[in-house]
């Protein structure tokens, strides 16, 4: 096992998580719903960039188009079903599922079950025998780019301070003025825009077809369960502790076993931290102050 | 941990909790309640904290048997946080909770409950979409088989006078009536202490009057409260002993005329030290 | 009229506020369907009769997820882990040991498996106290686990004594379910398999309604209500949870077997996240607190999509989500109670006349 590419695949399915989750995670931590059609956001993101891109826009440009694709895709859906939902968590699944239904199968009537593909760039870095994929490791990268700009979203601007305001308590933030329907359609249409931005960033080195998003669903739901409440903390934590363990089990036992491995750390965590792996979190900053 | 063969001292009340053992060790209080004592309740040590907040902080507080204890103060005193306590829905930070002679705490809500411990919420809670029939059916069902299930409903049911209301779904009943479902579904349940947290908020005089009534009768039948309450003139009327909580202790504990005569008791409620 | 109220009185275990049809008028209508059911092989013939079995086993599938997301709030993606485990378990007893006792017996084992599964992970949620959100979650995953798992059994080496797991094109030549006593012998197919699918289905959807207006059904009702309440009323809300789902997890695994055994062949799509998610529109269209209306849901919506499938549509999956959004959009309580209400709307209106007020018929 060449420690190098431990590292990089460890690299690799960090972005691979964080990415994954980071969509479903902000509308999740905001507003308590699950989107189970995420999935399906992350393919419209992709589908977007690679139609763009086979249509001869340059690459960064084409993922932006995928990423706007989605966001308002996501403003949509927001304004018409998912806002009369936010009372009952359940049934908002439910819708949500329904709607990544009609999402895969809608692309897949439009598009048929497959389009061009877009390569991927950059290259390999070689080391020795071994070769890894350098837009992979470098997605790594962009992964905490994008957890960086979501804290400085969050902790730095005014929009920020308004959401956190938002879901600590909705009904204080509304009587300080907070317009609290806007505040949780922008959540929905950023994390629309982050599933949008996972899918353009791997359009190129994954195959783009209807059914692609149930790919990135076990990270994604497995990660947002034990992240726990902190949207950011949760998803770099997880991002952290079930790459290593997806590192670890892919690299020895092949890829499902990773996919059980993940499931039952997330069964085990739940079982033992009820507020997920920030909960810990909260837990040690706790007992290091009280001491 | 048992101290029940050292059981030397039975004044009831909380200053006693430290009894020495033959040995001269001081054994914890637990033969202070239960069979032979008349404490039903007593907490020892009571601590609860939020993170860096304190809302309990070592409280020891007990009732008796039958007694009708109020529990007052200012908001924010931990009053809410000790019956949570009691009752299980909060795990103690540190202390102990004895209960007609068991350890009670690491038992589960459910598990007190069957213990004789019961307890009405500060917001109404019953089953809206249930009728009242329905909701009363929950409780009685617990201690009764099938063959006089019905009757024993409808006998329910009209002690807190709601037997024609049987088949109104709870939620359109009114705020007052709701209050009296719940005690009587947690009456229902034949327990030995029912703790109520502010049982007649938001209600009007007669609503009160009529919780009173239903508090003293229930009382005369055996079962100990321990009642939080801002109203004064509704403890007076109900109260055999107040305990004044303020900032997570124990302040005072008397009758209603000490209490109210009490200055420090009021100026904590105007003060706010 | 002697005879009125013995069939009155017969009714009474399975009538209660918990399901639709409480009246005389109700239960005839429904012994006329059922025996219209009987004669339906008569009528249609073997393969007609074949071709129908398979919505009346879905339809336990979806009284399954009915008695644990409708009357107990459990939404689970996972009902078709326990349908696909014991199928596979029954192919893999049968196959193994060939005689017609390990035929017979492969069914009640399968579904022991199923149970004991599903009691395993209702375990590990309920005791663990995860939020209602994470247990759907976790049961998605477990679908979605269970498929990568299944189809990746591709090669050799995944055998289980004779029989090949098969990967994803699962195991096929599973023998019908067979019933011997001593000589005599009889093979479960086409219209007997039809009969003997009816038959369960109805002892199924009877014992559950007698369950659901019982006093358990009450503790059901009132954990899906709120769950911090029922505990302070004294009920383990967490063993509460564990039998439903365990009870739901027999019932899902009872299908399975059905399936397994209908078409002789079990594949991993069982798992898939397309069918684990087609119970969940089976009874969120017919009713969620409705157990006649999460059978009726599965058998109208099943025999529409083979419809549409049978023309090659692709539509099918298109309108299934879009029936599911507008039903949970607009129809949250189920089409089979609104259609209800409805009609008991009207009746009460044909029976009130000007000279009585009060025209309540029940």
């Amino acid at each position: 096992m060449n420690p190098l590419n431990l590292l990089f695949l460890f690299a690799d399915n960090f972005a691979f998580i964080v990415l994954s989750a980071v969509g479903l995670a902000v509308i999740f931590g905001m507003m308590g719903v699950i989107n189970l059609g995420h999935g399906e956001f992350i393919m419209i993101g992709a589908y977007g960039t690679t139609l763009s891109a086979n249509a001869g826009v340059p690459l960064p440009l084409a993922m932006v188009i995928g990423v706007l694709v989605t966001a308002v895709m996501g403003f949509v859906l927001e304004r018409t079903i998912i806002r009369r939902l936010y009372d009952r968590l359940l049934d908002s699944m439910v819708a949500t599922w329904a709607i990544g239904l009609i999402l895969t199968q809608g692309v897949r009537i439009a598009l048929g079950n497959s389009i061009p593909q877009i390569s991927t760039p950059l290259g390999t870095i070689a080391y020795g025998e071994f070769s890894y994929s350098t837009y992979r490791v470098v997605l790594s990268v962009v992964a905490l780019a994008v957890l960086a700009g979501l804290y400085v979203l969050f902790t730095r601007t005014e929009f920020g301070i308004r959401a956190r305001a938002t879901i600590q308590d909705p009904d204080t933030a509304r009587a300080l003025g907070v317009d609290t329907d806007r505040m949780y359609t922008s959540t929905f249409v950023i994390g629309s825009a982050l599933a949008g931005l996972t899918g353009a960033l791997y359009a190129p080195t994954l195959t783009v077809v209807p059914g692609m998003g149930s790919s990135f669903l076990v990270e994604a739901f497995v990660a947002v369960v034990i992240g726990g409440p902190s949207v950011l903390l949760g998803t770099t934590l997880s991002g952290g502790l079930l790459g290593v363990i997806d590192a670890l089990f892919t690299n020895l036992y092949g890829t499902f076993f990773g996919q059980i491995a993940m499931l039952l750390t997330a069964i085990v965590v739940i079982r033992l931290l009820s507020n997920g792996l920030t909960g810990l979190v909260e837990d040690v900053r706790n007992r290091m102050e009280g001491e | 941990m048992t101290a029940t063969d050292t059981a030397t001292d039975t004044d009831s009340t909380e200053e006693s909790q430290t009894a020495l053992d033959a040995a001269g060790r001081q054994s914890p209080p637990v033969a202070a309640t239960g069979p032979g004592t008349d404490t039903l309740l007593q907490t020892s040590g009571l601590t609860k904290r939020f993170g860096g907040f304190t809302a309990i902080d070592n409280v020891d507080f007990s009732v008796d048997e039958g007694q009708l204890r109020c529990l007052i103060g200012p908001n924010g005193a931990g009053k809410s946080t000790l019956l949570k306590l009691i009752t299980g829905r909060h795990d103690a930070t540190s202390g102990a909770i004895y209960y007609d002679g068991e350890d009670i705490a690491d038992l589960r809500p459910n598990d007190r409950v069957d213990l004789g411990i019961g307890m009405k919420f500060q917001v109404p809670s019953v089953f809206d979409e249930l009728t009242a029939y329905e909701n009363m059916r929950l409780s009685v069902q617990r201690t009764h088989g099938d063959d006089n299930l019905d009757e024993a409903i409808l006998d329910g049911l009209k002690r807190i006078d709601l037997a024609e209301r049987a088949t109104t779904p709870a939620g359109e009943l009114s705020h007052g009536q709701q209050g009296r479902l719940e005690i009587g579904m947690a009456a229902a349940l034949e327990p030995d202490l029912l703790l109520l947290d502010e049982p007649v908020a938001g209600l009007s005089l007669e609503e009160r009057r009529e919780v009173a009534d239903l508090v003293t009768e229930l009382n005369g039948d055996g079962i100990a409260f321990i009642v939080i309450e801002h109203d004064i003139d509704f403890v007076a009327e109900i109260a055999d002993e107040v305990t004044v909580l303020h900032g997570g202790q124990v302040f005072r504990e008397g009758s209603i005329e000490d209490i109210r005569a009490d200055d420090e008791v009021r100026r904590i409620y105007l003060g706010g030290e | 009229m002697g005879i009125g109220d013995t069939f009155d009185r017969l009714c009474r275990p399975f009538e209660g506020p918990n399901t639709i049809g409480n009246t005389r008028r109700f239960w005839i209508g429904f012994v006329v369907v059922v025996l219209a059911l009987l004669g339906y092989p008569i009528g249609f013939g073997g393969y007609a009769a074949s071709s129908a079995a398979l919505y009346l086993l879905y339809a336990i599938l979806g009284l399954s997820l009915s008695i644990i997301w409708g009357y107990t709030g459990i939404l689970s993606f996972g009902q078709v882990v326990f349908f696909g485990i014991a199928g596979y378990s029954f192919a893999l007893i049968s196959m193994n040991l060939s005689s017609t006792l390990t035929t017979m017996l492969a069914l009640p084992i399968s579904v022991a498996v199923a149970t004991i599964a599903s009691l395993v992970l209702g375990y590990f949620m309920f005791y663990g106290e995860v939020r209602d959100v994470y247990v759907t979650i976790l049961t998605l995953v477990v679908s979605i686990v269970m498929n990568t798992f299944m189809a990746q059994t591709a090669g050799s080496e995944w055998t289980v004594g004779s029989v090949a797991l098969g990967g994803f094109n699962g195991i096929p030549a599973i023998p019908s379910l067979t019933f011997s006593v001593g000589d005599a012998s009889v093979v479960l197919d086409g219209s007997s398999f039809y009969w003997f699918t009816l038959i369960a289905l109805l002892v199924v959807y009877l014992g559950l309604r007698a369950l659901v207006n019982g006093r358990f059904g009450y503790t059901m009702v009132a954990t899906r209500e709120d769950e911090d309440r029922t505990e302070m009323l004294g009920y383990d809300v967490r063993r509460i949870k564990l039998l439903v789902f365990g009870l739901g997890g027999a019932l899902a695994g009872f299908a399975g077997v059905l399936y397994a055994t209908w078409g002789n062949y079990v594949s991993p799509s069982v798992f898939g996240i397309t069918f684990a998610s087609i119970p969940v529109v089976w009874v969120a269209v017919g009713g969620r607190r409705s157990l006649l209306g999460a059978v009726v849901a599965t058998v109208v919506i099943e025999w529409f999509r083979q419809q549409l499938s049978a023309t090659g549509s692709q539509y099918a999956m298109v309108i299934v989500g879009a029936v599911l959004l507008l039903a949970i959009l607009f129809v949250p309580e189920g089409v089979i109670p609104r259609l209800n209400v409805a009609l008991l709307n009207v009746r009460d209106r044909s029976e009130t006349t000007p000279d009585s007020p009060d025209g309540t018929p029940e």
